[in-house]
C-alpha cells in the first residue's frame, strides 16, 4: 500500500474518500482530488483541515462541480441489483457447500429452508443497505458503529438460519454443487451481474494520477473494523451452532 | 471561507473565476501558484477549499486543461493551462466586467482608481 505523506492527515483523508465514494464519485476522480490536496499541502505547509476545510464539506463541493453525465460519476448499484447480488450469493454459497458436502460424504443434496431464508434475509438487507442506509450511516463514527452492529447481527442470523435443514428442493448433489457454482458465477462474473458492482474499491480503485498506483481504498479504521469483525462473528456463530440442538 | 483579506467575501466570490482565468493568461501554473499569484495581486488568500472546486468547474466547462507532471523529489504537480476556449471566455468576461464597473462607478460617483 502507498504510505501516506507525513503532512496528509489520515482521518481527514479517510473522510474525504468515504464521502466521495458515497456521493458516487469514481475512483480516478477521488485519486485526483487526493493528489491535489497532497501537492497543495506539500507546497503551502498547511494541513488539509486548514487549507481545505472539513473533509466532507470539501468532498461535497468538489462533487457538485462534476457534471451529472460526466466521467467523474458512476451510477450506484440499484436496490434490486443489490438484492439479487446478495440473495444469489448467499444461496449460491449454501448450494455450493452443501453440494460439495454430499459429493464427498454421499447422499442426495437439498436446498434447505434455512438456505432460502438466509438468502431472503441477505437480499432484503442488501436492498435496504446499498442504495440508502449506507449513505446515511457512513457519515459519522456512531453511524458506522450502528452499521457494523447491524451487519454483524445479520451475519449471525444468516449462519443460524443455515442450520434449519428442512429440505425444500431435493436434487442430486452434483446438480446442487453446479447450481451453487452457476449462481455465484452469474452474480460475480464481470460481464454478467458483476458489472453492477461498478462503484467500489474492487472494480473502481482510487488511483494516484502521479504514479498510476492504487491508493488505499478503505479508511484504515474501517479496514481494521472489518478484519476483527470476522473472528468475533465466527466465534459467535460457533457458539450458536453448538447451542442449537441437532434436528 | 473564500478568502482572507481586505475585500468582502461575496465580492471575491463573484470575480474569482475571472481572476483565475486572468492569472493563467500569464502562463500555466499549478494550484498553489495560482493562489500565490492572486494573493500577490491583492485579492487576498484564496483557500484550497475554494480554489480547487473552482478549477474543477473551469475544467468541466473547457476553459482550462490540466496535466499531472512529476515533481523534483517532491509530490507531482497538476499543471493548469488556459485553453483557447478559456482565452476567448477571458476576453468576453473582461469586457463585460469593464462595462459593469463603469456602471457601478457611475451609480456611486466613484472614480476609477488610476494605477501608478
Amino acid at each position: 500500500m502507498t504510505r501516506l505523506r507525513r503532512h496528509l492527515e489520515d482521518p481527514w483523508r479517510d473522510t474525504l474518500v468515504t464521502r466521495m465514494r458515497l456521493l458516487g464519485v469514481r475512483g480516478a476522480a477521488i485519486g485526483d482530488a487526493l493528489a491535489e490536496v497532497d501537492a497543495h499541502c506539500a507546497e503551502s505547509g498547511e494541513v488539509p483541515e486548514d487549507a481545505f476545510g472539513p473533509a466532507d464539506t470539501y468532498a461535497e463541493s468538489l462533487a457538485a462541480t462534476y457534471r451529472a453525465d460526466g466521467e467523474q460519476f458512476d451510477a450506484p448499484t440499484r436496490w434490486w441489483q443489490a438484492a439479487l447480488l446478495g440473495g444469489a450469493t448467499t444461496l449460491g454459497v449454501h448450494a455450493l457447500l452443501d453440494g460439495l458436502d454430499h459429493l464427498v460424504h454421499g447422499g442426495a443434496g437439498a436446498i434447505g429452508a434455512g438456505g432460502l431464508a438466509a438468502a431472503l434475509v441477505i437480499a432484503v438487507v442488501a436492498a435496504v443497505w446499498v442504495p440508502g442506509i449506507a449513505r446515511l450511516l457512513l457519515r459519522s463514527v456512531s453511524g458506522m458503529a450502528v452499521a457494523w452492529l447491524a451487519l454483524t447481527l445479520t451475519m449471525v442470523a444468516v449462519v443460524a438460519l443455515g442450520q434449519w435443514a428442512t429440505p425444500v428442493i431435493r436434487l442430486p448433489a452434483a446438480a446442487e454443487f453446479l447450481l451453487g457454482l452457476g449462481l455465484l458465477g452469474s452474480v460475480w462474473l464481470p460481464w454478467l451481474g458483476g458489472r453492477w458492482m461498478r462503484n467500489g474499491p474492487l472494480r473502481d480503485p482510487v488511483v494516484d494520477p502521479r504514479t498510476g498506483r492504487e491508493r488505499r481504498a478503505l479508511p484504515r479504521w474501517t479496514t481494521l473494523a472489518l478484519l476483527w469483525t470476522f473472528p468475533i462473528v465466527l466465534l459467535a456463530c460457533g457458539v450458536i451452532v453448538a447451542l442449537i440442538p441437532p434436528q | 471561507m473564500v478568502t482572507e483579506g481586505r475585500w468582502p467575501a461575496d465580492w471575491i466570490r463573484g470575480v474569482l473565476e475571472l481572476a483565475v482565468l486572468a492569472v493563467l493568461r500569464d502562463g500555466p501554473a499549478h494550484g498553489y501558484a495560482i493562489a500565490r499569484r492572486l494573493e500577490a495581486a491583492g485579492l487576498g488568500t484564496v483557500k484550497g477549499g475554494t480554489l480547487y472546486p473552482l478549477l474543477s468547474r473551469l475544467e468541466v466547462d473547457g476553459f482550462i486543461t490540466t496535466q499531472w507532471s512529476g515533481g523534483d523529489g517532491g509530490p507531482g504537480r497538476k499543471q493548469i493551462t488556459l485553453s483557447a476556449t478559456g482565452q476567448a471566455e477571458l476576453v468576453r468576461r473582461s469586457e463585460h466586467w469593464a462595462a459593469f464597473t463603469d456602471v457601478i462607478n457611475d451609480i456611486t460617483g466613484a472614480e476609477r482608481p488610476r494605477r501608478p
